[in-house]
């Protein structure tokens, strides 16, 4: 699995912003908790996107058949802490999809509903703690099972097992917090010979803590979160949502806290789009969660 | 890539003005009740820091669960744990220090109040 010469030079270029930036960096919120030895948390998470905005190349086309495709991913996520070096997480998706695709010049719709890949991380963490500034290095191995069904003329997986590893910074004063992570994922060749290719992204918050109250251990947290992906074309079996291509989110990030229950809300629109050949739009994205340490 | 650029300088901002948040002892206005006792704990500057500092602290013997919340209160602007003692009851600061590093954060030096008000530096370091 050689990368072209494009792949490459984007990769390069994201490596090279991450370590610019890594001197400078901060975190979010699972990441950041729980630190203490033997805690442990769970976060509930609903995210939408999709678009009925046909693309080719970089650029929006005319859309006759009225091709769209619509998201809606449910995770339950949990984290436990052996030390505060070490973690391990889980990530278990629930998936609602639907389509409308072009078979043969005719729009069919399409749908499909179940329990996606199931993901599980062990952060490694190097903290340091210096007055009021606390930063960490984080450096994460990763592994998606294919517990998602992978039948069916819309499957929510691809059916393969895949790696990935993450390399992160993150940085928080009283005020301030900015987390740079770089991470690739190796997806491998699932059922039926689907091969969705593979992922690199690289993920920037910067976050501004404008209230807390240390009486009652509440406040308001809000960050910009900025993604960019780059994703490898899958092959022309894969009948999943992947369509490979590049693209830039940014939006704004909401967080409400009460000591260990954290609310959370996001909106990311789309700054840059690049579809491998003719494609749908990833859409605009809206997620909100609640999460909860002990 | 301007976007990356752009953020990266964002970020560059960001750590500069963190940076004067370093603490300055000297400043310390020590001012304690009885049976209490102050430490100066780097790196506890959120929530969930606070929320696991004070779950690990009030979990020691000696605490007073009545006062505070959970008998402790965290400033984070200033990197302050202030923690309330039993009356009667002896303190014990390596307890306190091994319950605030397990919580991941480095306790730097402490200021214990007895029961008569009398103030005691401990500067043990991590």
């Amino acid at each position: 699995m050689i990368p072209n010469k494009k792949t490459l030079i984007f990769a390069i270029s994201l490596i090279s912003n991450f370590f610019y930036s890594l001197s400078y960096a901060h975190q979010p919120v699972m990441d950041m908790a729980p630190r203490w030895e033997e805690g442990y948390g769970f976060q509930l998470r609903q995210e939408s996107f999709g678009s009925d905005k046909l693309m080719n190349g970089n650029s929006k086309t005319s859309n006759p058949l009225g091709l769209k495709r619509y998201v809606n991913i449910t995770w339950l996520e949990g984290v436990y802490t052996f030390k505060p070096s070490t973690r391990i997480t889980f990530k278990m998706p629930y998936v609602n999809q639907s389509r409308t695709k072009n078979v043969n010049a005719q729009a069919v719709k399409q749908k499909n509903s179940g329990v996606g890949d199931l993901i599980f991380g062990v952060p490694l963490k190097y903290y340091r703690n210096n007055g009021a500034i606390t930063d960490n290095f984080s450096f994460t191995p990763s592994i998606r099972i294919p517990t998602g069904s992978s039948s069916g003329d819309f499957p929510i997986s691809d059916g393969s097992l895949d790696l990935g590893l993450s390399f992160s910074h993150s940085l928080e004063t009283p005020k301030y917090y900015t987390l740079v992570d770089l991470f690739y994922w190796i997806n491998n060749e699932g059922k039926y010979g689907m091969h969705e290719g593979n992922e690199l992204g690289l993920d920037v918050n910067l976050g501004y803590h404008p209230y807390h109250n240390n009486d009652n251990n509440t406040g308001i947290f809000m960050m910009l979160d900025i993604s960019a992906r780059h994703n490898e074309k899958p092959n022309s079996v894969t009948l999943t949502t992947a369509s490979g291509g590049k693209r830039i989110q940014t939006g704004p990030v909401l967080m409400l806290y009460k000591d260990n229950i954290m609310l959370r809300a996001e909106y990311k629109f789309l700054a840059y789009e690049k579809i491998n050949a003719v494609g749908l739009s990833r859409g605009n994205e809206f997620s909100a969660a609640i999460g909860i340490t002990f | 890539m301007k976007l990356l650029q752009i953020i990266s300088i964002i970020a560059s901002i960001i750590f500069y003005s963190a940076s004067s948040y370093a603490i300055n002892t000297n400043e310390y206005n020590i001012s304690l009740n009885p049976n209490e006792v102050l430490l100066e704990v780097h790196g506890i500057v959120c929530s969930f820091c606070s929320f696991g500092v004070q779950k690990k602290l009030s979990k020691l013997p000696f605490v007073d669960l009545s006062k505070y919340k959970k008998g402790s209160h965290i400033e984070i602007e200033k990197q302050r744990v202030t923690i309330a003692i039993k009356p009667n009851e002896q303190v014990n600061i390596k307890l306190i220090y091994d319950s605030i590093i397990s919580g991941g954060y480095d306790p730097k030096q402490a200021w214990i109040s007895d029961s008569s008000g009398k103030i005691t530096h401990y500067d043990g370091g991590k």
